[in-house]
This record gives structure tokens, sequence and C-alpha cells, in this order.
């Protein structure tokens, strides 16, 4: 029994089934299948290329359609990555003053040799000195604090750390501190033996701020 | 008398042959276990990291206060690693700790970056304990609570930027068996 492969169903006047359907010659039907196949893939592919490049809107026309661009879809989608990574070290590094001083107090408490090579804990007029000059920055710049922690011989450091790898390094003993401001444009400064009076913080405060 | 003389004198020549012998055998051990004595800039040098307290370990990278001497000290001791193993020097470490059982990992870097920085490093043995050991000499002695110069923690700053942590805190085990040194 002949199968009917290919055929087309014919609806007459009244949109009513037609009998008389025609049984299409698949000979003759290959270039019409083909033609339409390489029309179809030409629109297609058209649309693609289309897709691919970007396209600069004119913003007075009004367009009803978005077409979104494959390479601006990638670039949008680091660009919020990135924005994501920022974020995530902002919120790591927020610190409160009351976290700051339990950690000094922590670091006050150390056992001798806490490091296996001698180091002694945090000294007390250190960490005084460390409070002093917490109290003279502004909960702001205290937030931005990236880094701090007890030396081996006593002092206690901390660092500000912005995402350009600019820095500011703070070192505090018992009667002085030193510091040094490291900024991409411009050459490295150094503070030695900075006293704990109100112009040296006020200093060294400008520098935090600017960070 | 003479026959006793002789004996004597006989004696005397086997045991200086003896001491001598003995010196000689002493001298060829020590130059077989040598290292060279200057330190090549493409060196990996070792420092041992026992505290987590030199760790931020938001982002596991060292802090400065890993290469800082002790009181009353302007050296930071070292290993040469290229000469032994990550395991030897765990078993070492644990030894220095007793009664304590704290290691964190080993810390390493390139002796260029020491020399880079100005600072000396001396190859200073510990003989029959350890034959790797040498030392970071910052040229500054510090003090009990007194700052060192902001150049100084500049530089050893620096050096901490191009050094790479690898962990292992396991002390029941004097075998490393944390991460794989990769340098």
């Amino acid at each position: 029994m002949k199968t009917l492969d290919n055929y087309q169903i014919k609806l007459n006047s009244h949109l009513e089934f037609d009998s008389n359907f025609e049984i299409l010659d698949e000979k003759k039907s290959l270039p019409n299948m083909k033609a339409k196949v390489f029309l179809t893939a030409a629109m297609l592919g058209s649309i693609s290329f289309v897709q691919a490049t970007p396209i600069n809107y004119d913003l007075n026309i009004s367009q009803d359609y978005r077409i979104e661009s494959l390479k601006n879809s990638e670039f949008v989608t680091s660009e919020i990555s990135t924005y994501v990574d920022k974020l995530n070290k902002v919120s790591d590094k927020k610190l409160t003053k009351f976290q700051i001083i339990e950690e000094i107090l922590s670091f006050k408490s150390l056992e001798n040799s806490w490091d296996g090579y001698s180091a002694k804990p945090l000294g007390i007029k250190c960490a005084s000195n460390a409070l002093k000059i917490l109290d003279n920055i502004g909960e702001n710049e205290l937030s931005k604090i990236s880094d701090f922690y007890p030396n081996p011989n006593g002092t206690i450091s901390f660092e500000w750390e912005n995402l350009n790898e600019e820095i500011i390094s703070l070192e505090i003993g018992k009667d002085t501190f030193s510091y040094y401001v490291s900024f991409n444009s411009v050459e490295t400064r150094y503070f030695n033996k900075q006293n704990f009076n109100s112009e040296d913080i006020s200093v060294f405060k400008n520098f935090i701020l600017s960070v | 008398m003479r026959i006793l003389a002789f004996l004597k004198t006989l004696f005397c020549q086997c045991s200086k042959n003896a001491e001598s012998f003995q010196e000689e055998v002493e001298q060829e051990e020590a130059s077989s276990f040598s290292l060279p004595s200057d330190i090549s800039y493409e060196e990996n040098i070792a420092r041992y990291i026992f505290s987590p307290i030199n760790v931020n370990e938001k982002n596991n990278n060292l802090k400065n206060n890993c290469l800082k001497p002790p009181t009353g000290s302007d050296e930071v001791s070292v290993n040469r690693f290229d000469y032994t193993d990550e395991s030897f020097l765990k078993n070492l470490g644990l030894e220095m700790q007793k009664p304590n059982k704290e290691f964190y990992g080993l810390a390493f870097f390139k002796a260029q970056l020491v020399i880079e920085n100005n600072f000396d490093l001396v190859y200073t043995p510990i003989p029959s304990v350890n034959e790797f050991h040498s030392d970071i000499k910052i040229g500054y002695v510090v003090e009990r609570d007194v700052e060192l110069p902001a150049e100084i923690n500049e530089k050893i700053r620096n050096i901490i930027k191009n050094t790479k942590l690898f962990k292992d805190t396991n002390t029941d085990t004097s075998n490393w068996i944390g991460d794989e040194i990769r340098l």
C-alpha cells in the first residue's frame, strides 16, 4: 500500500476540508522545499547576525522592541559581577569601634610566644595609645580599616587599603607612632616618631580621609 | 726497659693516629652535608607560620607581623627550602613547639625579594639540628613596645605581598599532609 508522505490539505472556499487533496510529487517538491529552507536559514542567519553586533539606537526614535546584543549582555554580566565583588569587599571590611576595641583587648591577653618565636602580648601603653588614636578618627574611617594585628614586640598595627591598592600602614608604640602613605599618584611618604598630640594625629587623620 | 719505651712510643703513636682519623671523619661528614654558603637569588625560602594570628583567614593572606623580629633582635629565622622538604620542616617545627602542639603552615618567598628590599639573607646553620637555617637581617634591633620605622614596615610588606602560604594545621602527624607545595 502506498503511503502518503507528502500531501497538502486543501480547504474549499467555505473553509471546509476539501476531499480532493493532492499528493505532492517529492521530486517536484524538493526544489520548493530547498528554497524555503534556504530562505528560512537566510532569515535566521540575518537575525542572529543582527543580534551579534551592537546596535546604537537613536533615542528619539521610539521602538517597540529591544534587541539584546550578545556582546553587550556579556559586558553587563561582567560589570554586575565586579560590582557585587566590590559590595562584598565593602561589607566584609566594615568594622565597628566596639569590635576593634574588643580585638585590641584580646591582643592584650595573648600568651608569651604567641607566634612561636618569643612574641610578647600587646603592651598596655600601646593598647591605650591605639584607643586614643581611634577616638580621634571618625566611625566612617574606622569602618574602612582593612586589617589590624599585634606585632611580636608588643606594638599594634593598622592598615587602610583601598581597591586601588593604595595603603596607609600605621604602627603604634608606647610613646610614639609611625606610618607610611602609599598613594598611586605620588611618592610614598614616611612619618616616624609621631607624637600622640592633636597636631600629629590630625595630619594622620587627613591622610585617612583621602584613602 | 727499651722494650717498654718502644711499646709506649708505639701506643702514643696509635692514639694520635686514632684522634686525627676521628677528626678527619668528622670533617668529611660536615663537608658532605654543607650547603653553599651563598644563597642564590632564585632559592625558595620558607618561614614557619605557627599561629593563625599571622594570617588573615578571610582571604588567606599573610600579615606583616609574620616577618618581624622578636624583641631584642634584628633577625627573622627562615629555612633554605630547596635543600630540604616540607615534612622535615614540619617535624622540626613541631619539635620546636613542644610541649605545645602548634603549627599552621609554611610561608614561601624567593631570596631575591629579601635582597631587593635591602635586607641581608645569611646562611646560619644550626649543626645537628637544622642545617638549612638562615636569617633575614632587617638592620634594626627591635625594642619592646617601640614601633618599627615606617620604611622597614613597607619593605616587609613588599615581601609579604609576594609570599605564598601553604597550610597544614594537623599536628597529630609530623608528615606534611596539608596543601600541596607548588612554588
